[in-house]
């Protein structure tokens, strides 16, 4: 299996198992209500919560086995995340959030806004690279934030609830470029959603998280 | 937004909207005659607080303003109390910075005792901190013996009186730095490293910057502190001219032979008091 995970985390006295594997080319959506743990799932997975048991494997490289001991931090891990929230850095431009993880690799600065101006491109807010977050709209914002997921080329990439945050007109308007930025991603691919709908339309297997278990 | 609670939290115009859409022009409920003994209460505590300021301008000898403020000696004190102040605000930030960080987001036994030790000497009597100063790092204090080995004297040099100013300002700065740490969203810092972000990355590419304002606040305060540092300078640092007698000090010792050049002195210090006020006004603490 690419992604293999049987784990439990606990946060805030509240416990959730999820154990399950992806293949790589392959969206799986974590589907559950909110509440059941997926954001905790979320967490565990990009490295910022070490779980209370189990293993996480991701290419055969070993990134979580309590058992053990080993945790690899989240900053070492190939794994991104579009934030449910967005969570893009008020004090840098559009471009300049989209360069950070290259820039937090050591790369130059010129190579990095040089790429991260390309993804824009891609993405279609090449217009808007030299904006501040608090002055893009709910659509262009999570253009930048999936850009920011995708600039480094992780091998895991997690969209946590992509949607949430637009109103119905963006959420057309975005639906389409996620599940293109889904397709066209390479390694393995989680959608954390708790809207059937969107977890029907956008992956390939569907994970039900319910009362924090899943299965 | 940088702020936890903002999204969540109506933006004062928001809020007068709201109001505004209710009961006329001015928000809120409906408003009474507020009673007059508070009136003449609220207006006596402004006077309170203007008249010693009416008293300066009115009682300054402005004709010779220009002659008594470019004299040698205002000048040597102006200046000397620009490079104490600015030095011990720099001095302050270096200590205050990391001491802020640890009190904000670490947890140990005792931290309560440290952060009242921090604050201690906002409320102490300056005067005490000059004793305990030269108790500690005097000639014959704890580490007199220590500094004059590494040929540091401190005692009665301008590197005293910024130790002394530094003493009584950096509390301020490390209030002003934890409040706003704790006040930072902490999800920003966790999602920069899962990009790939070291700590050090972190602090300085993230951290740093949405705390600027809370930093620059903090700078601001403790220099305008130091800047009217009197009780521990003088204690520890003595009252000599051009080495250690900054504008204070030097509007105390003129108001016994001259007054009227004391008057012009602290309206000297007045206005630089006032222009931090009103830098910070407009920038760091608008009431919004």
């Amino acid at each position: 299996m690419t992604l293999d995970v049987d784990v439990t985390v606990r946060r805030d006295g509240f416990e959730v198992r999820a154990a399950f594997t992806a293949e790589a080319g392959e969206t799986i959506a974590l589907l559950g209500p909110n509440g059941a743990g997926k954001t905790t799932v979320v967490a565990a997975l990009a490295g910022l919560l070490p779980p209370r048991s189990g293993t996480i494997r991701l290419f055969d490289r070993v990134l979580d086995d309590a058992g053990s001991g080993i945790h690899v931090p989240a900053e070492d891990r190939p794994v991104a995340v579009a934030f449910q929230d967005l969570l893009l850095f008020p004090h840098l431009s559009a471009v300049e959030n989209v360069a950070f993880p290259l820039r937090a690799r050591g790369l130059s600065r010129r190579k990095a806004m040089a790429r991260a101006d390309r993804l824009l491109g891609r993405l279609g807010v090449a217009h808007r690279a030299g904006a501040k977050p608090g002055s893009l709209s709910g659509g262009e914002a999570q253009r930048v934030a999936l850009a920011r997921a995708l600039v480094a080329e992780p091998s895991l990439l997690l969209l946590d609830e992509p949607m949430s945050s637009l109103d119905a007109r963006a959420r057309g308007e975005i639906r389409p470029l996620v599940r293109q930025v889904l397709e066209a991603f390479p390694g393995v691919r989680v959608l954390v959603t708790h809207d059937p709908v969107e977890a029907l339309t956008l992956a390939d297997r569907m994970v039900i998280l319910a009362e924090g278990r899943v299965s | 937004m940088p702020r936890r609670a903002d999204p969540h939290v109506p933006t004062g115009r928001e809020s007068e909207r709201e109001a505004g859409r209710g009961a006329g022009p001015k928000a809120g409920p409906p408003r009474r005659r507020p009673p007059l003994a508070i009136v003449a209460l609220a207006v006596a505590a402004v006077a309170f607080v203007a008249l010693p300021l009416v008293g300066l301008v009115v009682n300054a000898p402005w004709s010779q303003a220009a002659t008594q403020l470019t004299s040698e000696a205002s000048l040597v004190a102006l200046r000397l109390s620009l490079v104490v102040s600015t030095s011990a605000a720099a001095l302050a930030l270096v200590l205050g910075l990391p001491l802020a960080w640890v009190l904000a987001r670490t947890t140990f036994p005792g931290r309560g005792i440290v952060r009242a030790g921090v604050v201690l000497p906002l409320v102490l009597p300056p005067v005490v901190g000059g004793v305990g100063l030269l108790a500690a790092l005097g000639r014959r204090g704890l580490l007199g013996g220590l500094l004059g080995r590494l040929g540091i004297q401190l005692p009665f040099t301008t590197g005293g009186a910024v130790v002394a100013a530094a003493f009584v300002s950096f509390p301020l700065l490390v209030l002003a730095v934890e409040a706003g740490l704790r006040s930072l969203d902490p999800r920003f810092e966790l999602a920069a490293s899962t990009m790939g972000a070291s700590r050090w990355y972190v602090w300085r590419r993230v951290t740093l910057p949405l705390l600027a304002p809370q930093i620059v606040a903090g700078v601001a305060l403790a220099w305008a502190r130091a800047l009217g540092e009197f009780g521990a300078t003088i204690m520890f640092a003595g009252n000599l001219r051009g080495t250690t007698q900054t504008l204070p000090l030097a509007v105390f010792e003129r108001a016994q032979t001259d007054p009227a050049g004391a008057i012009l002195l602290s309206l000297v210090l007045v206005a630089l008091s006032l222009a931090v006020l009103v830098g910070l006004r407009g920038r760091f603490l608008s009431t919004r």
